[in-house]
C-alpha cells in the first residue's frame, strides 16, 4: 500500500499546485475586465467603474461602462469560453491538437450562416417578430457551424482517419467552398450590407447589440456543463474510439453532444462577433502545457486561458492606436498564425502528420 | 455464459466468420488459435459487441450483446484488442483507473490500480505518460487497464469475461509468463477468459481448451492434447510442425528441416465444432 500513500502525497503536492495556477488565472482575468472597463479613449478608474456599476457614477461614466464597456466584455468573455471549450473538445475527440473551429472550418459555416442571414434575412426579418429578429444569425450560425461538424465527421469517417492532414485538407475545402458563398453574398448586398459584412467578418467584439450579447452570453453559459460534463468521456476517448466503447463509453452520444455543444457554442459567439481565429487552438495548447491532458482540468484552464487571451488582444486592439478599434480578430489571426505554424512544424518533425 | 449463435461476419463480399457457434463458460481459459486472417480477432470483436455480425448473435448471460449499453457491457466484460494506442498522454496510473468503474469506491480503486500495476511490473512507470513508454511497457499498460476493469466490475457484480487479442505479442518472456498467468488467475477468479494467441506453446500453456479457427470456421475445438497435434496444425498451417513434451509442458514449435509428418501417430480424438 505504499504507493498509494505516495500517490496521496502527490495529489496534494499537485492540488497546491492546481490553486496557485487557478488563482493566477483568475486573478488574471479579473484583472483583464477591470481593464477592459476602466481603459479605452475615456479612461475611467477602477474605482469609478465601480461606482458606475452599482449605480453611483456620473451618467456619462455610467453610459460608456453600461452600454459600451461591459456589453463588450461579457461579448470577451464569452467568445473565449466558447472557443477554448469547443476546440478543447474538438481535439479530444478527434485526438489531434491542430483541430480548431477556425482552421477545419466550423466557424466558416458559422460565418456563412451569419451573413446569409445579414444579407438575405432582411427580406425575412420585416415578417418576423422582434424576438426571431434578433435569434435569426445566430439561429443561422448554428445551422451553418452544424453543417461543417457534420461534413466534417463524415468526412473523417469516409477517410477512416482524423490525422492532420485529412482535417486541414478538409478544412481548407472547406473555408474555400464557404469563402466562395460568402463572396456571392456579398457581391449581391447592398452598401448598408457591405458595411456591416466587411467589419463583422473580420470579427468585433464592439459592434453587436446588446440584446445579441446578452443572448449569446446565456447560451455559452449553458453550454459550459455541457461541455465540461463530456471530460471523462474525452478523457476516455482518448485510448481511441473502439478502446472507449469497450472500456464503457458511448462514443456515438458523446460524438453528437460535443457536435451540438459545439456547434451551438461557435454558432453563438460567431454570429455576434464574427470569425475571431486560433483561440481554439492557443488556449487548450498553453492549457495542456500547465496542467495536463486530463479533461477535467484542462477544460476549465482552457476556458481561463481562452478570456484571458480574448480580452488580452481586445485591449491590445483598442489601445494600440486610439481612438481606433481595429477587429480583434486580426489581432488573435496575427498572434495565432505563426502559432499554428510552429506546432504544425513540430507534428512534422515528429512524424505525426499522417498519423 | 458468453456464446456465439451462428455468427457471420462479412466485410465487403469477404466472409470472415462463417455460422460460427461457440459457448465460453466462465471459469476457463479458452484459447483461440489460427492462422492470419482466419478471423480470430473478428470474433473477438463480435463476442464483444463492438461489431454487429452479419447473421447470428453474441450473446452474454442470455442478452444479445449488440442490444446492452456501452456501460453496462463495460461491467461484464474488458476487451483489449491488438495495437492499442500509444500516444495516450496520461500516467500510466490514471490510465488504469480510467478503466475503473466510477461506482467503486476510491478507496478500493485505489487497491485494484496498485494490483494492475504490480502485476504487470508496473509500479516504477506508475507516473509516467504511456506516450513516453515503449511499445512493450505501453501493452503493458494497456493489459493492467483490462485487467483493472475487469477486477472492478467483479468487485461490482459477478465475475465476468476478459477477451484479450494477441497480449504476448510485444512482451518478452517473462511478461509472456506474467500475463498468462493473470490470465489463469482470472479465470481461477471465476472470470472466463477468451485468449487469442499465435504462440501455440503458450496457447498450450494458459488454455484449457483450444479452439483452432481457419478460414472463418472452426477447425478444431478441444482440450490442448487433442487439438494441438501436428495432424491437426500441419494441414491449417501448411508447415512441419513438431509438439514436444518438455518437463510436462507441452512445446509446440515449427519444423525448418524436415517435411511434414506423415504418421499422425499423436492424433488424439479432435472433435468438431458440432459437439460443443
Amino acid at each position: 500500500m505504499s504507493q498509494t500513500g505516495t500517490a496521496t502525497a502527490l495529489r496534494r503536492d499537485s492540488f497546491s499546485i492546481l490553486s496557485i495556477t487557478f488563482g493566477l488565472l483568475l486573478f488574471t482575468v479579473i484583472g483583464l475586465i477591470i481593464a477592459e472597463l476602466a481603459l479605452g479613449p475615456v479612461e475611467i478608474t477602477p474605482g469609478r467603474v465601480f461606482a458606475a456599476l452599482i449605480g453611483n457614477g456620473t451618467d456619462g461614466e455610467a453610459a460608456i461602462i453600461w452600454s459600451i464597456r461591459l456589453p463588450r466584455t461579457l461579448l470577451g468573455i464569452a467568445v473565449g469560453i466558447a472557443l477554448a471549450l469547443s476546440g478543447a473538445a474538438l481535439q479530444g475527440l478527434l485526438r489531434n491538437p491542430l483541430a480548431e473551429p477556425g482552421l477545419i472550418g466550423v466557424s466558416a459555416g458559422a460565418s456563412l450562416g451569419a451573413v446569409g442571414a445579414i444579407v438575405l434575412g432582411a427580406a425575412v426579418a420585416e415578417f418576423l417578430p422582434d424576438v426571431l429578429r434578433t435569434l435569426l444569425i445566430p439561429i443561422a450560425a448554428f445551422i451553418g457551424g452544424a453543417a461543417v461538424i457534420a461534413i466534417l465527421f463524415t468526412i473523417v469517417h469516409l477517410a477512416q482517419s482524423s490525422s492532420a492532414i485529412t482535417l486541414i485538407l478538409a478544412g481548407v475545402a472547406i473555408n474555400a467552398i464557404v469563402a466562395a458563398a460568402i463572396g456571392v453574398l456579398i457581391y449581391v448586398s447592398d452598401d448598408q450590407q457591405l458595411r456591416d459584412l466587411t467589419f463583422w467578418t473580420m470579427g468585433s467584439l464592439g459592434t453587436a447589440d446588446r440584446a445579441l450579447i446578452i443572448l449569446v452570453a446565456v447560451l455559452v453559459a449553458v453550454m459550459i456543463p455541457v461541455f465540461l460534463l463530456q471530460s471523462r468521456a474525452l478523457d476516455l476517448l482518448q485510448l481511441g474510439e473502439r478502446a472507449a466503447f469497450h472500456t464503457g463509453l458511448d462514443v456515438e452520444r458523446t460524438r453528437l453532444m460535443i457536435a451540438f455543444a459545439t456547434a451551438l457554442a461557435v454558432g453563438a459567439v460567431t454570429a455576434a462577433a464574427g470569425p475571431v481565429g486560433f483561440i481554439g487552438l492557443v488556449a487548450p495548447h498553453i492549457a495542456r502545457l500547465v496542467v495536463g491532458s486530463q479533461h477535467n482540468l484542462l477544460l476549465p484552464v482552457a476556458a481561463l486561458v481562452g478570456v484571458s487571451l480574448v480580452l488580452a488582444a481586445d485591449l491590445g486592439a483598442r489601445l494600440a492606436i486610439p481612438p481606433q478599434e481595429p477587429p480583434i480578430g486580426l489581432a488573435t489571426s496575427l498572434i495565432g498564425g505563426p502559432f499554428f505554424l510552429w506546432l504544425l512544424l513540430r507534428q512534422i518533425s515528429k512524424g505525426r502528420l499522417f498519423a | 455464459m458468453l456464446e456465439a449463435q451462428g455468427i457471420s461476419v462479412r466485410y465487403a463480399d469477404k466472409t470472415v466468420l462463417n455460422d460460427l457457434h461457440l459457448g465460453l463458460p466462465r471459469g476457463a481459459v479458452t484459447a483461440i488459435v489460427g492462422p492470419n486472417g482466419a478471423g480470430k480477432s473478428t470474433l473477438l470483436a463480435a463476442l464483444s459487441g463492438a461489431i454487429r455480425p452479419f447473421k447470428g448473435k453474441a450473446i452474454l448471460d442470455g442478452r444479445e450483446v449488440t442490444g446492452m449499453s456501452p456501460a453496462d457491457l463495460a461491467k461484464q466484460r474488458a476487451v483489449l484488442e491488438q495495437s492499442p494506442a500509444r500516444d495516450v498522454p496520461f500516467p500510466v496510473a490514471d490510465l488504469i483507473g480510467l478503466a475503473i468503474d466510477r461506482n467503486v469506491p476510491p478507496a478500493h480503486a485505489a487497491e485494484i490500480t496498485a494490483r494492475a500495476l504490480t502485476a504487470f511490473d508496473l509500479i516504477e512507470h506508475a507516473k509516467a505518460p504511456v506516450s513516453r513508454l515503449s511499445g512493450g511497457e505501453a501493452h503493458r499498460a494497456h493489459l493492467a487497464r483490462t485487467m483493472a476493469q475487469l477486477w472492478a466490475g467483479a468487485h461490482l457484480g459477478s465475475p465476468g469475461y476478459l477477451l484479450i487479442d494477441e497480449p504476448t505479442a510485444s512482451l518478452d518472456m517473462a511478461h509472456q509468463r506474467a500475463v498468462l498467468t493473470a490470465a489463469r488467475d482470472a479465470a481461477k477468479e471465476g472470470s472466463g477468459v477468451l485468449i487469442i494467441l499465435h504462440d501455440l506453446t503458450l496457447a498450450a500453456a494458459v488454455a484449457d481448451r483450444v479452439i483452432v479457427l481457419h478460414q472463418g470456421r472452426i477447425a478444431a475445438d478441444g482440450a490442448v492434447p487433442d487439438v494441438l497435434t501436428p495432424a491437426v496444425l500441419e494441414p491449417i498451417y501448411g508447415i512441419p510442425i513438431a509438439v514436444l513434451n518438455v518437463s510436462g509442458q507441452t512445446v509446440v514449435t515449427p519444423l525448418f528441416q524436415s517435411q511434414p509428418s506423415k504418421t499422425p501417430e499423436e492424433t488424439g480424438d479432435v472433435r468438431s465444432h458440432e459437439s460443443v
